[in-house]
């Protein structure tokens, strides 16, 4: 057998002994870290209602000469809405902003037992109507711009096609819409779990449950690996706060409110309603062909959550007469937090919305 | 981290960089007590997040482990360097080197099998570690029972507790007959969860001394984990998409999930009879104040609809009013007189 190394003995002591003084580097670094900072872009709350908190980030700029109609975006209930803001160079919020666009964000906040009996109509319905209520009436216009991520998107399809007057134009990112393609292996693992057995003792579902799922798609490059090269990512304070704020955001995984849960993973993951058809959100039946205005579909190249064909799908079901879609190269996260992604993806929202005022 | 904690780990990276000049040389001195580097993330910990924490320790474990196992390799690669400069002499003394040469092999061919199975053990444990039940599985029922503070006999520095527990008997045989079944296909699931990882391990050491043998060897350590990384997580996707993985992960999954339940509710009876509020019981209120909740924002929308309303109508009201106010201001007023 060959040697599994072509180093030296020399040689890898000489890499044992920098990797231990790395270490020792890294360990200093942390120690003189301030606290992880995130969401810092200017906002302010203009609708609250139980858990949920409506924020406001006015335009900075004034691109298009005239004040531009407001996004309202809806991210999912999994992790925080504040990727879309994780600091000042890595924020579609503040790339929106500058480019003139005024953005309202939904921050669902952290369900506690209170909450484990809200359902997908008291999201959809209930908090999402209401927000856009709320912002039209700060706004003062009568439909907004919509814009839906991962759950969320589903979440904007759903609303969109309940109450087509209020959205000027939909955008969905990195949105699931066939739950059954070969590839979408979280589907196929989400629908063999039981997820009555899965909720806490709140009624939720529990965060951490969820992130040692994520993890446990690529258990040993999220797991070992990451921990091994961790010294690499704490050279300096500042590569270390970058990384540590991405690290709380993974690990910032609210509770999942139970009946919400339940009935996400029911009608989606195992019965795949947008594709199957008779989909209802309350009492409602859900037609996504009644939302015929502007849709602009971005999906990522690598997004294994999330593959490009679970969002694809939605060209054959919308009822848009002016559909488009947009890959980026990236994965799931990547396509908004990714250093192309802060000029590309802001750049293409800017000129779609300005073709449709 | 105040200078007497940097102090000491400055003196721990001293004594590991002497240890590894050591290796290269008579071997004398001895490794750097790692204790050093835990409690400096113990430390850390008190100015971290508990998840910044958890990561910390986690970097210096794998590192620590890295470090030992390099420590291996080095100790066989060092002997490796050492035949082969022996054997060049003795090459040119006798001309026999065959057997020095199988040697070496055997060390460097046993590091590699080491690394791989300390990959897997420090793999594992984290992932027992997030089933969050107890660590002795293993142990009898019983055992483990009273280890899970599943036993009456916890109360008996409450006797009048015990006297009401006792009296739920026939319960709690019920509810230890359906434990113990739990445990049972808990037990069953992990076996046949347990061999599917066994076999993604057995593949993964395949393939990497498979690619150890076809590529060109990494240049470095770091290389080496990279490319076990890589075989692992191959194979890992391979049986992820597998229907026998899929299965076996969601009935372990599940089976966890349930025992975990069981145990959360195992006391409902007992919490009810101290007047504590049970489970089944909160979840109704919630379910309730659900409904009430729901409810109260649907009156609340009619009412602003109906305020709506109202303020329309009155709007129109007081239009016609005005309008017919205008009407009655244009009335010629010596009208009624001429009649």
């Amino acid at each position: 057998m060959k040697p599994p190394l072509t180093a030296t003995a020399q040689q890898l002591a000489e890499e044992l002994t920098d990797l231990n003084s790395r270490l020792v580097d890294s360990l200093q670094t942390l120690s003189q870290l301030p606290p992880v900072d995130v969401g810092t872009a200017s906002h302010q709350c203009i609708y609250r209602e139980d858990k949920l908190r409506l924020n406001f980030y006015p335009a900075t700029s004034n691109q298009a000469g005239t004040a531009q109609r407001p996004l309202l975006i809806v991210y999912a209930l999994i992790n925080r809405p504040y990727i879309l803001d994780l600091q000042p160079d890595r924020s579609l919020i503040r790339a929106l902003n500058q480019r003139g666009i005024p953005v309202y964000l939904i921050d669902w906040g952290y369900p506690d037992s209170a909450d484990c009996y809200l359902d997908l109509d008291d999201y959809i319905n209930g908090y999402i109507g209401n927000c856009v209520e709320a912002a039209c009436q700060h706004s003062d216009y009568d439909a907004l711009n919509l814009l839906g991520v991962c759950q969320g998107g589903a979440f904007s399809l759903c609303y969109s096609a309940l109450q087509p007057a209020r959205v000027n134009n939909l955008i969905t990112l990195v949105t699931p819409v066939d739950f059954h393609t070969p590839d979408n292996l979280l589907s196929h693992l989400s629908r063999k779990l039981d997820v009555e057995q899965a909720l806490g003792n709140n009624g939720n579902l529990p965060g951490k449950f969820l992130v040692q799922a994520f993890n446990s798609l690529m258990p040993m490059r999220l797991g070992l690996q990451k921990s091994l090269n961790l010294p690499q990512q704490l050279k300096s304070s500042e590569q270390a706060m970058n990384f540590l704020r991405m690290e709380q955001w993974i690990n910032d995984s609210p509770d999942l409110a139970g009946e919400a849960c339940r009935e996400f993973i029911d009608k989606f993951y195992h019965s795949n309603r947008f594709i199957e058809g008779q989909l209802e959100i309350g009492d409602q039946a859900v037609e996504l062909k009644n939302y015929q205005g502007p849709l602009l579909n971005i999906f990522a190249a690598r997004d294994h959550l999330v593959p490009p064909a679970a969002s694809k799908a939605l060209a054959a079901i919308t009822g848009s007469q002016d559909y488009t879609e947009q890959e980026f190269s990236g994965g799931h996260i990547g396509v908004f937090v990714g250093r192309h992604a802060q000029q590309q993806l802001p750049d293409l929202i800017r000129d779609w919305l300005g073709a449709r005022p | 981290m105040d200078s007497n904690q940097l102090e000491q780990l400055q003196q721990w990276l001293e004594s590991q960089k002497a240890h590894w000049q050591s290796l290269l040389g008579d071997g004398t001195s001895a490794p750097a007590d790692w204790q050093a580097v835990i409690q400096s993330c113990q430390n850390l910990s008190s100015q971290q997040t508990p998840d910044q924490a958890e990561l910390t320790a986690s970097m210096a474990q794998q590192i620590k482990g890295f470090s030992q196992y390099g420590e291996q390799l080095l100790r066989a690669l060092h002997q490796a360097d050492s035949t082969d400069s022996s054997k060049a002499s003795a090459e040119a003394t006798t001309g026999d080197s065959a057997k020095n040469t199988q040697n070496t092999d055997f060390e460097i061919d046993q590091a590699v099998k080491t690394f791989s199975s300390h990959l897997h053990q420090q793999a594992s444990e984290p992932f027992y570690r997030q089933l969050q039940l107890p660590d002795a599985m293993q142990q009898p029922l019983h055992q483990l029972l009273q280890q899970l503070g599943l036993s009456p006999s916890e109360f008996t520095s409450f006797p009048f507790l015990h006297q009401g527990v006792g009296s739920q008997q026939s319960d709690q045989r019920e509810k230890l007959l359906k434990i113990s079944q739990t445990l049972t296909e808990f037990s069953d699931s992990m076996r046949a969860y347990s061999k599917s990882h066994q076999q993604i391990n057995q593949l993964t050491s395949q393939l990497f001394s498979q690619k150890l043998h076809q590529q060109a060897p990494p240049g470095t350590l770091n290389e080496l984990h990279s490319l076990w990384v890589d075989c692992y997580e191959q194979n890992y996707q391979q049986q992820l998409h597998t229907d026998d993985y899929q299965h076996s992960y969601g009935r372990f999954c599940n089976a966890t999930l349930s025992l975990q339940k069981q145990l959360r509710h195992y006391w409902q009876n007992e919490q009810r009879i101290i007047g504590l509020v049970p489970y089944h019981d909160y979840d109704q209120l919630l379910q309730s104040h659900h409904k009430l909740r729901k409810s109260h924002k649907q009156s609340q929308q009619k009412v602003k609809q109906l305020l709506h309303d109202s303020t329309h109508q009155q709007q129109r009201i007081d239009a016609l009013e005005q309008q017919l106010q205008t009407l009655i201001n244009s009335y010629p007023t010596n009208t009624g007189s001429q009649h």
